[in-house]
């Protein structure tokens, strides 16, 4: 009925005010709805967040990039993968590489995420989370090279305190940039 | 993003900090000066080590961190290594630059130094020198704390372009 309305008033002066504003929403609901019905319609390498956890487990910067309402779920994710970090660092394994610690962690039970991490040697720790089914370790090892240059810079800001959390909003882009170029394309 | 800075602008920078601070900030408090450098270089250290452990494997245990600082961290800094590393293996090592490359610009005037009259020139001298050491000390500080060494640094300037840096980790 509003559709109507709107399609038979050529001049907008013509609409109310209520009415004019609610016609983009109505198209945004619409298509939110379709997202979230069809969710393979998606990228396939798709990262859905990724976070920066300090040397004492406190959280230094967490971004997620899928819809806002997942937001807690997600930190309960990476809650839980220090814990596993935790345990690879004090049963070291003398086969293993020491810096580069990407694991196939929490398979979460019922949704198919794909957690992996990555320690460095001032203790630390980059999670991401992916869904993605087939990812190749060669692209989360260059994703974590890029975020790690990244993580760099952005805690050389002289204006930044070491242990508060990272506010810079060129590191949140910088972040934006490597997450969206992930994927099997990348050749770094 | 690598932007590089003329070497003499590094150098005068270091001067003007330690000059203000000792003798426009905190004049009549030169402990309080002190700590303020020294808190000044524990924040570059911690940012610096960040930097330059970008791409190599962990560190087993201390010895091995305090050989990355006396390496690899010194050369970034001052494009020479530590030329002499000694410990009693209980968690003391001095570190020892023949040629430390802050130091070389630093002249103690002659005349107050050979002038027995004037000792407070020459102590302020001496002073002075060791507001600047407090600076690199602080690095070290901060850069080992990054790495999960907590210690306590200190200077040590006999003889002048030589300076040995005392690190004590704390058990």
């Amino acid at each position: 009925m509003l559709f109507k309305g709107i399609n038979n008033k050529l001049r907008p002066q013509s609409l109310d005010l209520h009415q004019f504003l609610s016609v983009p929403f109505y198209f945004l609901s619409t298509s939110l709805t379709f997202f979230a019905f069809f969710p393979n319609l998606s990228q396939q390498n798709m990262i859905v967040c990724v976070a920066v956890v300090g040397h004492q487990n406190n959280p230094l910067y967490l971004q997620s990039f899928t819809g806002s309402d997942d937001a807690l779920k997600l930190h309960h994710i990476v809650h839980c993968s220090l814990d596993v970090i935790d345990e690879r660092v004090n049963n070291p394994k003398r086969s293993a590489s020491t810096l580069n610690e990407t694991f196939l962690g929490l398979l979460y039970p019922t949704e198919n995420y794909k957690v992996y991490g990555y320690l460095t040697n001032t203790k630390v720790k980059f999670i991401m989370v992916t869904t993605d089914l087939d990812v190749k370790d060669a692209d989360v090892r260059s994703f974590f090279r890029k975020f790690h240059a990244a993580y760099v810079d952005a805690v050389c800001n002289p204006f930044h305190v070491p242990g508060k959390k990272i506010t810079s909003n060129s590191f949140s882009e910088r972040v934006g940039a490597i997450v969206r170029s992930f994927g099997p394309s990348m050749t770094l | 993003m690598g932007r590089e800075v003329a070497e003499s602008c590094i150098d005068g920078v270091i001067i003007e900090m330690v000059s203000a601070y000792a003798s426009r900030f905190y004049s009549s408090k030169p402990d309080l000066a002190a700590r303020r450098i020294e808190a000044i270089g524990f924040q570059v250290g911690h940012q610096l080590s960040e930097r330059y452990t970008m791409e190599r494997p962990r560190f087993a245990d201390h010895l091995e961190a305090i050989k990355f600082i006396c390496k690899d961290f010194w050369s970034e800094l001052f494009k020479k290594q530590i030329d002499n590393l000694k410990t009693n293996h209980r968690g003391t090592f001095v570190l020892q630059d023949n040629h430390f490359r802050w130091l070389t610009r630093i002249s103690l005037d002659p005349a107050a130094v050979a002038n027995n009259d004037a000792t407070s020139e020459s102590e302020s001298g001496a002073d002075m020198t060791s507001m600047l050491l407090y600076f690199p000390c602080g690095i070290i500080r901060g850069a080992l704390n990054n790495l999960g060494i907590s210690c306590a640094v200190s200077a040590d300037m006999t003889n002048l372009p030589a300076c040995s840096f005392v690190i004590r980790i704390k058990a």
